[in-house]
């Protein structure tokens, strides 16, 4: 204690200066607006890169965990793979392939809505591919840019997309009314189709811009007019537009052979 | 209070009044004229060093309050007054500093020459120094020397100037 306060008196003056250049300081870097900024931008840029270093560490060290969630991932998928080859060994998903991305910009609000992701035809994205998320399918690319592409959402009055009732491969196309942006119609199910509410609906495979069987909602309401033959269906989509962060290109390989084919007889 | 304690209150009250009442007004060539420096020029030598950075400090406070410039003009005269000595020793070499007295009673019998590097000195490096933390980016390091050359320039004459009026005998 005494060593303590013998070399505060004899330093007492390097003190008292250091004490008040330090509260100067920090007058310049609390007062001055353009200091302020300019010391919390070194200080963030810093602070990133260390976080950076720090996630990039132990996502080293959560390795083992990622790779039972992708053992667990990968025996689902086997199984399904399996299921479907079992049910159809003609048609087979092999010719689709699906290209991650994020969603940038998104919208429900309008009659006619858009999604814009940010992948581009720098990631061969296409005219016409489909956009997809495990849940269900979310639109069809219209524009492409070199890293960012467009396309018209499943809410948007404007497209319809085929789709099958699950239980008796009955099919009919889907189209959105406008209302609620959970809530799609399904016409062209026949009478003698017997629904009930809940059965699913999933994706039908025939356009060549999306594969079979990705399940898209469940019949929430439907009633039978009296004049026709054909169902009036709402469906309750599965998945959530005002919350879509990530989704999937799918390219079909085959869809030009397909069309020109189709061509040919029309 | 004894003569220098009195003379140093005076300097105080009359330099911070006059920069930010007369030289915070005008603008010659968009540069402000710091005749404030002036407080340190003549502050007395051999002086108590704790009680002068914290006089220091106090009137770097009040022209920093008048000028709003919040803890620039403190931070650069807090520097100023700490690197003095050597600004004295390598402008008038080496004297004998024992005695608590006026800057005038030292550099009485120097020539003009030495007189005029001791201010040369003190203004630029003051200047460079408040310019630089006020503009605070190195990409811009030739707006803060112009800034320095003309500022110290203008700053120079006129503290010159009160220098010999007012201080030739008190200094």
């Amino acid at each position: 204690m005494r060593n303590f306060v013998d070399f505060i008196i004899k330093n007492i003056n390097s003190i008292i200066f250091l004490i008040l250049i330090s509260i100067s300081i920090s007058q310049i870097f609390s007062r001055n607006y353009y200091h302020g900024s300019k010391i919390n931008l070194f200080s963030n840029s810093l602070l990133n890169s260390i976080n950076e270093i720090k996630t990039e560490l132990f996502e080293y060290f959560d390795l083992v965990k990622i790779n039972q969630k992708l053992v667990i991932e990968n025996s689902f998928l086997k199984n399904n793979y399996n299921n479907e080859y079992d049910y159809d060994s003609i048609i087979t998903e092999n010719n689709y392939r699906y290209i991650p991305s994020k969603v940038i910009s998104n919208s429900i609000k309008f009659s006619k809505n858009f999604i814009t992701i940010d992948k581009g035809s720098f990631h061969n994205i296409e005219i016409d591919d489909g956009i997809i998320t495990n849940r269900g399918v979310v639109g069809v690319i219209n524009n492409v840019s070199d890293r960012f592409a467009t396309g018209i959402s499943i809410l948007n009055s404007q497209l319809k997309i085929n789709a099958v009732l699950k239980k008796t491969q009955h099919f009919g196309s889907l189209y959105w009314t406008v209302i609620n942006h959970q809530i799609m119609e399904l016409e062209d199910i026949p009478k003698s189709a017997n629904i009930s509410i809940g059965d699913t609906i999933i994706s039908g495979g025939m356009s060549s811009i999306f594969p079979r069987n990705i399940p898209i909602g469940v019949i929430s309401d439907f009633k039978l007019p009296e004049s026709t033959n054909y169902y009036e269906i709402s469906v309750k989509l599965f998945e959530d537009f005002g919350s879509l962060r990530n989704v999937y290109v799918v390219k079909n390989d085959f869809r030009g052979e397909f069309n020109d084919l189709k061509n040919l007889n029309e | 209070m004894n003569s220098i304690n009195q003379l140093l209150f005076f300097r105080f009250i009359i330099l911070s009044i006059s920069q930010f009442i007369i030289f915070n007004n005008f603008l010659i060539f968009g540069n402000t004229v710091n005749i404030y420096l002036i407080f340190i020029i003549v502050f007395p030598l051999n002086f108590n060093k704790s009680l002068a950075y914290i006089i220091t400090f106090i009137y770097g406070f009040v022209i920093d309050f008048f000028s709003n410039s919040f803890g620039i003009i403190t931070f650069s005269l807090l520097i100023s007054i700490l690197i003095k000595p050597y600004i004295l020793k390598f402008a008038f070499g080496n004297f004998d500093v024992n005695k608590v007295r006026k800057t005038s009673e030292y550099i009485s019998g120097t020539s003009l020459y030495q007189q005029i590097s001791y201010l040369i000195l003190m203004f630029f490096i003051h200047q460079l120094i408040l310019n630089s933390v006020e503009i605070f980016s190195l990409q811009n390091f030739d707006v803060i020397f112009n800034k320095t050359l003309i500022s110290s320039i203008i700053s120079i004459i006129f503290s010159y100037f009160l220098l010999l009026i007012f201080f030739r005998k008190n200094a």
